[in-house]
């Protein structure tokens, strides 16, 4: 098994070392001191590792109000159409996923919070590629399309 | 039971203690609260400008239950009756405390020595250690 790049190294070759997790897809194992160590992934790998969480959004018809909950963030969103609705929900989750990762030692030590890290990350991602209200709203793989 | 008005949702995030967050900035239509309750569990709620109400009683359901951490419907409007938080001390079951035997020990001597879980139950942390390695001894 290789050994952790020490913090000196990394900064020295941060640009090869970026190439060897993003383009050739090689986590790189870093490490300060005895204690601490992190992993560089591409995103590519990061969004393996939490491919299997599934949004699973419901759609409530309120008179001429349309409500979507997010059960995996007990989030919603509303609006007077679905469209509406839908936008308003995915600032709702970005506005989350801000504030989790903003404060994130005091969400993954809550005991109603911590399971929605991978969830977080997989919007977080999602977000930044342009397609969270795909994930959001993915067909379930077994639905017929 | 009625369904809320939004306006009853911002007086029950003040009677129950709820902090105001700054947060909301992407979308000035809310105001976002929230409260940090003492078993670590951090509780998140939005509260809409409008004048109107949760008018379903699905989408409020989850509200109470998933955001608000609520047993039963009755401790919102309670809560907003008799002007107190609501007291969620008991809503999660506490870990439990006292003496322990370490789980592979446990599983052990029932799974593997064959004993009885009511007599493995009875043992002490070191008469389970020293029944274990008379297990080992016996079966080489």
């Amino acid at each position: 098994m290789p050994a952790p790049l020490t913090i000196t190294e990394f900064r020295r070759s941060i640009g090869p070392v970026f190439t060897e997790a993003v383009q050739r897809h090689r986590p790189v194992r870093i490490g300060r001191g005895a204690r601490e160590s992190g992993v560089l992934f591409g995103d590519e790998e990061v969004l393996a590792l939490v491919a299997n969480r599934h949004f699973h959004p419901e759609v409530f018809q309120e008179g001429e109000e349309v409500s979507v909950w997010l059960p995996e963030f007990a989030l919603y969103g509303r609006g007077p159409s679905f469209a509406e609705a839908r936008d308003d929900l995915l600032e709702e989750v970005r506005e989350y996923v801000e504030e989790y990762l903003g404060e994130v030692e005091l969400y993954t030590r809550a005991p109603n919070r911590s399971d929605h890290f991978p969830f977080v990350i997989r919007a977080w991602l999602a977000d930044g590629a342009g397609e969270l209200a795909d994930v959001l709203f993915a067909p379930p793989a077994d639905a017929a399309v | 039971m009625p369904q809320p008005r939004h306006s009853d949702l911002r007086r029950f995030c003040e009677v129950d203690g709820w902090e105001e967050t700054t947060k909301a900035r992407r979308n000035p239509d809310h105001t976002r609260y929230r409260k940090l309750l003492d078993d670590g569990r951090v509780l998140r709620t939005k509260v809409s400008h409008g004048r109107g109400s949760i008018d379903d009683p699905s989408l409020w359901k989850r509200i109470w239950r998933d955001q608000l951490a609520l047993d039963s419907e009755d401790e919102f409007w309670e809560a907003l009756s008799a002007k107190r938080p609501v007291d969620r001390s008991a809503a999660m079951p506490s870990a439990p405390t006292g003496p322990s035997k370490p789980a592979w020990l446990v599983n052990s001597l029932i799974f593997t020595a064959g004993l009885p879980e009511e007599e493995v139950a009875e043992l002490s942390v070191e008469e389970a250690e020293r029944r274990w390695l008379e297990f080992c001894e016996r079966s080489g």
